[in-house]
This record gives structure tokens, C-alpha cells and sequence, in this order.
């Protein structure tokens, strides 16, 4: 069990130094001021769907 | 073999597909990508984990196209291998959404490695207030859950609680675990000399063979015990008798000077 962990942290260890950019984007996306601003007004949920689901969906009529 | 997911999707439909639409269809394509985008943007605000893992997950679809399609276009091998690694991530961060148990579990696993090195300890007044508070409450009969910290940092409880920081004193144990009152029924954690917070909930022990008598609150102390060093003091509501859980095991306590003694080799 004990070598079983430590070839998973190993492995963990190594996802996490290739994904590290990421990493590092979606954690300073999901800190606390993103998550409390967005929970702040209803409005703003919609006004990125609509945002989002446009920018989407021109990409998408474009590029296919 | 060539794996191009996005590409091989949309050549089956791109000979019908948004080119050679009626602009009713393009409004029904619309609204189908509007609902996916609310949804996920509902789902990613439930709380701050999910937050992170779809964010992960987007930004790992996304880079996941753009090196396999434009920086590693030439080489069949880089991209399989980009494409293996981005898109064996998707099912694994879609089970992690849904389980948080597994979610914390593998957080667990990541941080079991990492103690508190600066540590501090509970002084001998610190020790004191604990036994008077402790043997107080048990002859009234109040029950009550202390948890001390050792190397394990127990801010996955904290977190959750209600914070407190305050200095150990028999007088604010007491107060904390009247009955009625809202803090009373979780537990209080010490960390060195200061209160850290009350009313923290732990997650209850799966032991089988235990006895059914033994209520939640000895449940909870025992489970503390197995997912970390910390040492737990409970005080029965019952009978007031007072027990210690440290690694799993739970033992009875007598007298004051079997408490000290815990203590002072625990602290």
C-alpha cells in the first residue's frame, strides 16, 4: 500500500508540473473574489452565458 | 491512429451543419449552446471546488486543442500524446465533480505529507484549563469534544467552523458547550494555546464492531483520531464520563492526574 502511494504522489507529482499552468489559471480564476463577484448579482450569470454562448457559437459558425 | 475528437465530430455534421442552416435552426443552435454554458456556469458556481475543477477542466480542453491542432501539427506523436494526456483527464475531473468523497480523499493523499514544522505547544496553564474545564463539564454532566492539534493541520475543519482564536481558559470551554447554545454541538479545536474555533463537524468513524451504544459525538472523536495525529477529549451527556481517542482508540479517563498525564506526553 505504502509503495502503491508513493507511486501515485510520484505520478500526481508529475501531472501537477505538466499541468502546473493551468494549474495556476483556473486557481487564481476560482479564488475567493472571482467566486464572491459572481455570486454577487443574478444579472451577471446571464450576461456571461449570453457573452460565452455567442463568442461560442460565432467560433463555431466559422470555423465548421 | 489519428484521435482528432472536435475535428471528427464536426466533419460528420459540417455538411448540414451551420453553413448550410435555415436561420430558425441557427436560433435552435443557439439556445442548445446558450442552455450547455448556463448550465455549466450554474454548476461551477455551487462552490468554490467546482469552481476550480470546470475551470480546470475548460482551460485543459482548451489547451489541449490548441497544442495538438497548431503547436504540435507536424509531429503525429506529440499530438497523440498531448491528446492522451488533456483528454484522459476530462473523465477523471467529471468523476471528481460528482464524488466529493473521492474529491477529498485525493486531497488527503496530496497533503499527507505536509506537517506544521512551527508547531506550538500548549503550556502548562494551557494543560490545566483543559483538566479543570474538562472534569467541570463531566460533573454536570454536559457533554462536550475537544480536539487538540498536533503536527497535522486539521484547517479542512476550520474552515467550516466557527473561528475563534482566542486563549485557552476553563471559562470560555464551559460557556461554549452549554446546552442551547449554538456552538455547543460541534467540536472546539486547540491549536498550541489558543482556540482556533467551535461548533467544527467531523466526519464519523466506520468501524463496525463498535459498540451501538456509543453515540455520535464518541464516533466523530474516534474518526478524527484515524484521519489524523490530533488527540481528542469527550465528555459523555449521559453519564459524564470522559474518554480520550488518539490513533483510532479510545480510552477511559479517571482522574485528573491520568488526564495530565495523557497531556503532558501528548502536548
Amino acid at each position: 500500500m505504502k509503495k502503491f502511494k508513493k507511486v501515485l504522489n510520484i505520478f500526481l507529482d508529475l501531472l501537477i508540473f505538466i499541468l502546473s499552468p493551468i494549474f495556476f489559471i483556473s486557481k487564481m480564476i476560482s479564488s475567493e473574489s472571482v467566486y464572491k463577484f459572481l455570486n454577487s448579482k443574478k444579472y451577471i450569470i446571464y450576461i456571461i452565458t449570453i457573452f460565452l454562448s455567442l463568442t461560442l457559437f460565432l467560433l463555431l459558425y466559422f470555423l465548421y | 491512429m489519428k484521435i482528432d475528437i472536435l475535428n471528427s465530430f464536426f466533419q460528420i455534421y459540417s455538411n448540414y451543419f451551420f453553413k448550410n442552416l435555415n436561420p430558425f435552426q441557427l436560433i435552435l443552435v443557439f439556445i442548445t449552446i446558450f442552455i450547455i454554458v448556463f448550465s455549466t456556469l450554474k454548476l461551477m458556481l455551487i462552490n468554490k471546488k467546482t469552481l476550480f475543477i470546470i475551470t480546470f477542466l475548460i482551460f485543459n480542453i482548451l489547451f489541449g486543442v490548441i497544442l495538438s491542432n497548431f503547436v504540435f501539427k507536424e509531429s503525429e506523436l506529440f499530438k497523440n500524446i498531448v491528446q492522451f494526456v488533456f483528454f484522459m483527464l476530462i473523465p477523471i475531473g467529471c468523476v471528481l465533480l460528482i464524488t466529493p468523497d473521492l474529491r477529498e480523499k485525493l486531497t488527503d493523499l496530496l497533503n499527507h505529507n505536509k506537517t506544521n514544522i512551527n508547531i506550538r505547544k500548549g503550556d502548562i496553564q494551557t494543560r490545566k484549563e483543559i483538566v479543570d474545564a474538562v472534569f467541570e463539564l463531566s460533573s454536570k454532566q454536559i457533554g462536550a469534544i475537544i480536539t487538540i492539534e498536533k503536527y497535522q493541520p486539521l484547517d479542512k475543519f476550520t474552515d467550516k467552523a466557527i473561528i475563534l482564536h482566542s486563549k485557552v481558559t476553563k471559562e470560555l470551554l464551559l460557556n461554549i458547550f452549554i446546552p442551547g447554545t449554538k456552538l455547543h454541538d460541534g467540536a472546539v479545536i486547540i491549536r498550541g494555546d489558543e482556540i482556533i474555533c467551535a461548533a467544527a463537524y467531523f466526519n464519523l468513524t466506520q468501524k463496525d464492531f463498535l459498540d451501538k451504544s456509543i453515540g455520535s459525538r464518541h464516533r466523530a472523536a474516534i474518526g478524527i483520531s484515524e484521519e489524523s495525529d490530533a488527540l481528542t477529549i469527550i465528555c459523555s451527556e449521559e453519564t459524564g464520563t470522559i474518554s480520550i481517542t488518539i490513533n483510532g482508540n479510545m480510552n477511559k479517563i479517571e482522574t485528573k492526574a491520568q488526564l495530565e498525564r495523557y497531556l503532558n506526553t501528548f502536548i
